[in-house]
């Protein structure tokens, strides 16, 4: 096959894939985004199956027949826990705007620019394999492809068809080709649609070639599985057909672990699951989507490696590349190049995902935290950096590409794809216990994740990576051998003396070790910041505070719109955040200006849109140079966040709210007690009433039926029937008149004549209509007025009303052989105080209260029925209330009843007129 | 605080997927011979692989009824949370 075609098909290809990133980009800027569905997700978390799986998997099933799996299942096996770990990870991601692992752990960890460096550099340095594999991967298939036919099949030169090594060439070309793809926008925890597209599109193709070539091995050359299996078995190969578990499934363990490490912390896949997720919802379906790609895509690993192994027997062969020579040896040039194709496309996702990944946390972890420290930037203080953010990340880029060509050129020979592969997943495991134990334990230090993650990385060094580059030669091979300067227990393969290992069950172990280990201690000597704390607690609890704004804003200093605004906008574009302030605005329905000063939330949404572009531990330092002020102390941030004064501030509010209850409960049973006694009042008074109103009514009728029946009745007994029948019905007027009195008095509706009015001349009045009554019940009344009395202010007649009142009870109940009433009128500062007291039995202690209430009787079991007809009390008490004075009775000790009333001087110019 | 039967299921699955997929009962299941022409093991690891996947989209399933406002925070929040950010 000609250099030529396979060269322009691969470029078509990459063309077709940048056509399709640019349609969705333009799409997504008129608001359709085709991307936004759980499907395209999944796709693009299948970034996760690299050339690696496309080619690495049969070659690995060549010789350690179901190995491979342990690859898939155990990322299977984390997003069987996708509702522990994966939407956790999302939401966090989502709320604090993180970029990166590198970020999410800074962030985690107190936004410290330091950590985030560490991860940065663990993670380029760990991923260096990977892309080398990739870039492997690529320049093999392409020297299989065009050296073929048969003779140069069986042995791969290295002699290249370009005039330099086709391998730099390929990593040239994916580095413009990421620069292109990756680095359009500036904010780093935007969408990018073209990106994700384009990943799910290489999805679907290596999923589809690798199908093909499957089913024309299983089913073109061989009559389906079982004849495949049958023949297999025949040629001796059927250890193949189960997992090599020789040293007691070590390796399968190990690579089940990392594997599930991987599928988490590696770089690329953080950022596609986490950063590019679009929708927290979607993992709802790709939670069973994923796993389902990866087991469609590995049914036909074992077959395919089967009928290389069947094809080559015996010869010397790259199991690597069975995908490419199986459909060579059988003269399919053509599925040849579409499993090139299918490779490439496995390859270069993955390289791209990656280095976008990888230049974003270069840039935001470890380039911008240096050149804020070196006071650079400060000089220049108002240039516009997004220009200068776009070429670090464009250049970060090319630097992983390179660091990639340059592992390849020095060790990648020294391994098989497998290997390489998992080289970089034990570096990535790095990670596990400082992003887990970051989302499960408040507890967890900065010092903590620092050191765990640097002894880690230092033993992933010692035991994995040095080694490889002694076996190429690198370094002298005695290192891995006798171990460096001799010393056997530092044997990178043993560690002290631990044999019967492979390798990387053994770098596992003690990197892990180390890791954990330091982690876990260190977490618990050393002391939390204030920033850690938070963070911390929003990390684990982040379900409980995702709706609530005020739990992460820890600025206490002030800054104004103007400064945050030029900030923001130095990193992220002018016009951008223009438009964005005013979007926060008009959502929180304030109105922004310039000079204001920007409140807490302000302040975090600054910085968030800050973290997006640089991370949280620049942004943090960059908002630390415009907020003037401390962020809140430690105490503070007890105070807010945690639980226990939570719990006790709610449990107090709920005691005032019960407190509350209670005395609403008491006024109700009171205000119902009130109304029962009211009710029985009433009840008692209608019969009274009816009592009052019958007995002159009976009266009546009895005397007119008697007229009626016996004319004959002499005239001298008919004019006294006439007068009691006039008597009755006058008391039965007065009655009825007193009732309606009450009632207008109650309903306002009284009409008042207030005048000046002389109290002697009125008080004279009063006796004169009560002389009467007197005389009839045999009662003497004593008036004692003093000379010059002042006038009041008054309705005469109901003044007049009051005091008859007053007289006639006392009448009723004055002793009856001997009946006295006196009555003294007595000037006093504001008023004029009328007493009228008689010798009757008096009222008990517990009666003055209530006497004044209408319908209240003053019941006597002595006596048959109460005399009245119970309103004349409180037709006093309306009448003198509304005259602005007030009406009491007392008990002397001498006994019977005394009853006083004032009424406002009319002299006093300060009348209270309480009644208008 | 994200709380629920959805959460236990997931847990219950993995753990059940872990002991199918270690050593003790992975020796039962890792033998090189054929039923049906298809080895043990292959067979074997692709059916309890695809049980998984079955059973985490049946625990994944949305429940209808569910309502479309979120629920206040703290509480189980497991199904109408996750459509709204």
């Amino acid at each position: 096959m000609s250099g030529g075609l396979v060269l322009t098909v691969s470029f078509l290809y990459l063309g077709l894939l940048f056509a399709i990133a640019q349609f969705v980009d333009s799409q997504a800027k008129k608001g359709r985004h085709l991307t936004r569905n759980p499907y395209i997700y999944t796709l693009s978390i299948a970034v996760f199956c690299t050339s690696w799986t496309f080619y690495g998997s049969v070659g690995l099933a060549a010789t350690r027949g179901l190995d491979f799996l342990a690859i898939y299942i155990g990322p299977t096996l984390v997003f069987l826990l996708w509702s522990v770990v994966w939407v956790k990870i999302v939401r966090i991601c989502k709320g604090h705007r993180i970029t990166s692992i590198a970020d999410f752990i800074a962030s985690r960890y107190g936004k410290r620019a330091g950590l985030g460096g560490l991860v940065t550099v663990i993670a380029v340095v760990g991923t260096m394999p990977y892309i080398s594999l990739q870039l492997k991967s690529i320049a093999s298939s392409f020297r299989i492809l065009v050296n073929s036919p048969e003779t140069s099949l069986l042995d791969v030169s290295n002699q290249s068809i370009l005039p330099i090594d086709t391998t730099l060439v390929v990593a040239v070309a994916l580095a413009l080709f990421s620069i292109l793809f990756g680095t359009r926008h500036i904010d780093a925890s935007e969408h990018h649609e073209g990106l994700v597209a384009a990943i799910a599109f290489e999805s679907v193709v290596k999923l589809v070639t690798f199908l093909t070539v499957g089913i024309f091995v299983t089913y073109g050359l061989y009559n389906g599985f079982t004849d495949l299996f049958a023949k297999a078995e025949e040629a001796g190969l059927s250890s193949l057909f189960r997992i090599s578990g020789d040293g007691g499934y070590n390796v399968w363990m190990t690579m089940t672990v990392l594997s599930m490490a991987a599928i988490i912390c590696l770089p690329r896949q953080f950022y596609i699951t986490a950063v590019e997720n679009p929708d927290e919802s979607y993992l709802r379906k790709t939670t069973w989507l994923f796993p389902l790609y990866l087991l469609i895509t590995n049914i036909f690993v074992l077959p395919v490696a089967l009928a290389g192994r069947l094809a080559f027997q015996g010869g010397p062969t790259d199991a690597d590349m069975f995908m490419l020579t199986v459909p060579l040896v059988n003269d399919r040039g053509a599925l040849a190049l579409l499993s090139f194709v299918g490779g490439l496309s496995a390859a270069t996702s993955m390289v791209i995902v990656a280095s976008i990944a990888l230049s974003t946390m270069v840039c935001n972890d470890l380039i911008m935290p240096l050149l804020l420290r070196s006071k650079w930037l400060n000089i220049n203080k108002n240039d516009d950096l997004t220009g200068l953010l776009l070429t670090i990340r464009r250049v970060s880029i090319l630097l992983v590409m390179i660091l990639g060509y340059a592992y390849y050129l020095i060790a990648s020979e020294s391994y098989s794809l497998v290997m390489i592969g998992l080289v970089s997943f034990a570096a990535a495991a790095q990670f596990l216990p400082a992003l887990i134990g970051g989302i499960f334990w408040k507890g967890a230090s900065y010092r903590g994740a620092l050191s765990g993650l640097a002894l880690g990385f230092i033993v992933w060094l010692y035991t994995l990576l040095l080694p490889s580059f002694a076996q190429s030669g690198w370094l002298p091979v005695s290192f891995i051998e006798n171990g460096p300067w001799g010393i056997a227990f530092l044997k990178p393969y043993s560690m002290f003396g631990m044999e019967g290992f492979d390798r990387l069950t053994h770098a596992l172990f003690w990197s892990m070790l180390v890791n954990i280990g330091a982690y876990w201690v260190v977490s618990l000597m050393s002391q939390q910041t204030a920033i850690e704390r938070i963070q911390g607690t929003l990390f684990v609890d982040v379900f409980g505070h995702t709706d609530d704004d005020r739990d992460s804003r820890y600025w206490r200093g002030s800054a104004t719109v103007a400064d945050l605004q030029q900030l923001v906008g130095r990193f992220v574009g002018v016009q951008r955040v223009a438009q964005a302030f005013t979007n926060f605005a008009a959502e929180r329905d304030i109105n922004l200006r310039k000079g204001q000063t920007a409140d807490a939330a302000m302040l975090d949404f600054a910085e968030k849109m800050l973290a997006g572009a640089i991370g949280s531990a620049t942004a943090r330092v960059m908002m630390g140079s415009v907020v003037k002020g401390e962020i809140v102390g430690l105490d503070e941030v007890y105070r807010i966040l945690d639980e226990t004064s939570q719990v006790i501030e709610y449990s107090h509010r709920l005691e005032q709210k019960s407190a509350e209850l209670e005395r609403a409960t008491g006024q109700l049973r009171n205000a119902n007690e009130r109304l029962k006694e009211l009710d029985s009042l009433k009840d008692h008074f209608l019969s009274m009433v009816s009592h009052e109103l019958r007995t002159p009514l009976t009266s009546l009728r009895a005397f007119g039926e008697i007229l009626v029946d016996n004319p004959e009745v002499s005239l001298a007994e008919r004019s006294q029937f006439l007068n009691v029948i006039i008597k009755e019905s006058s008391r039965l007027t007065r009655l009825i008149d007193q009732l309606l009195d009450l009632a207008r008095m109650e309903a306002g509706q009284m009409d008042w004549s207030l005048d000046t009015v002389d109290m002697a001349a009125t008080a004279h009045e009063a006796m004169a209509t009560l002389a009467g009554l007197l005389k009839e019940n045999d009662v003497t009344l004593t008036l004692d007025l003093p000379e010059g009395l002042p006038s009041v202010r008054a309705d005469r007649d109901q003044l007049i009303q009051v005091m008859i009142n007053l007289v006639s009870n006392a009448i009723k109940f004055c002793d009856k052989s001997n009946g006295r009433i006196h009555v003294t009128v007595a000037p006093a500062e504001d008023v004029l105080t009328v007493t009228v007291t008689d010798n009757g039995k008096g009222i008990a202690e517990n009666m003055a209260e209530h006497i004044f209430e209408k319908f209240h009787q003053s019941l006597d079991s002595s006596e048959d029925k109460p005399q009245g007809s119970g309103l004349g009390l409180a037709i006093c008490r309306e009448i003198v209330t509304f005259l602005g004075g007030r009406i009491w009775v007392a008990s002397p000790k001498k006994g019977g009843a005394s009853f006083s009333f004032t009424v406002p001087r009319s002299d006093r110019s300060d009348l209270r007129l309480s009644a208008e | 605080m994200r709380s629920g039967r959805k959460k236990e299921w997931s847990i219950l699955l993995f753990v059940a997927c872990l002991i199918a997929f270690m050593p003790p009962v992975l020796r039962i299941i890792n033998s090189s011979q054929l039923l049906f022409g298809i080895p043990i093991s292959y067979l074997s690891m692709f059916g309890i692989w695809g049980a998984a996947i079955v059973l985490t989209a049946i625990g994944a399933r949305r429940r209808d009824r569910t309502p479309a406002v979120p629920l206040p925070a703290g509480r189980s929040a497991d199904d109408a949370q996750r459509g709204k950010k």
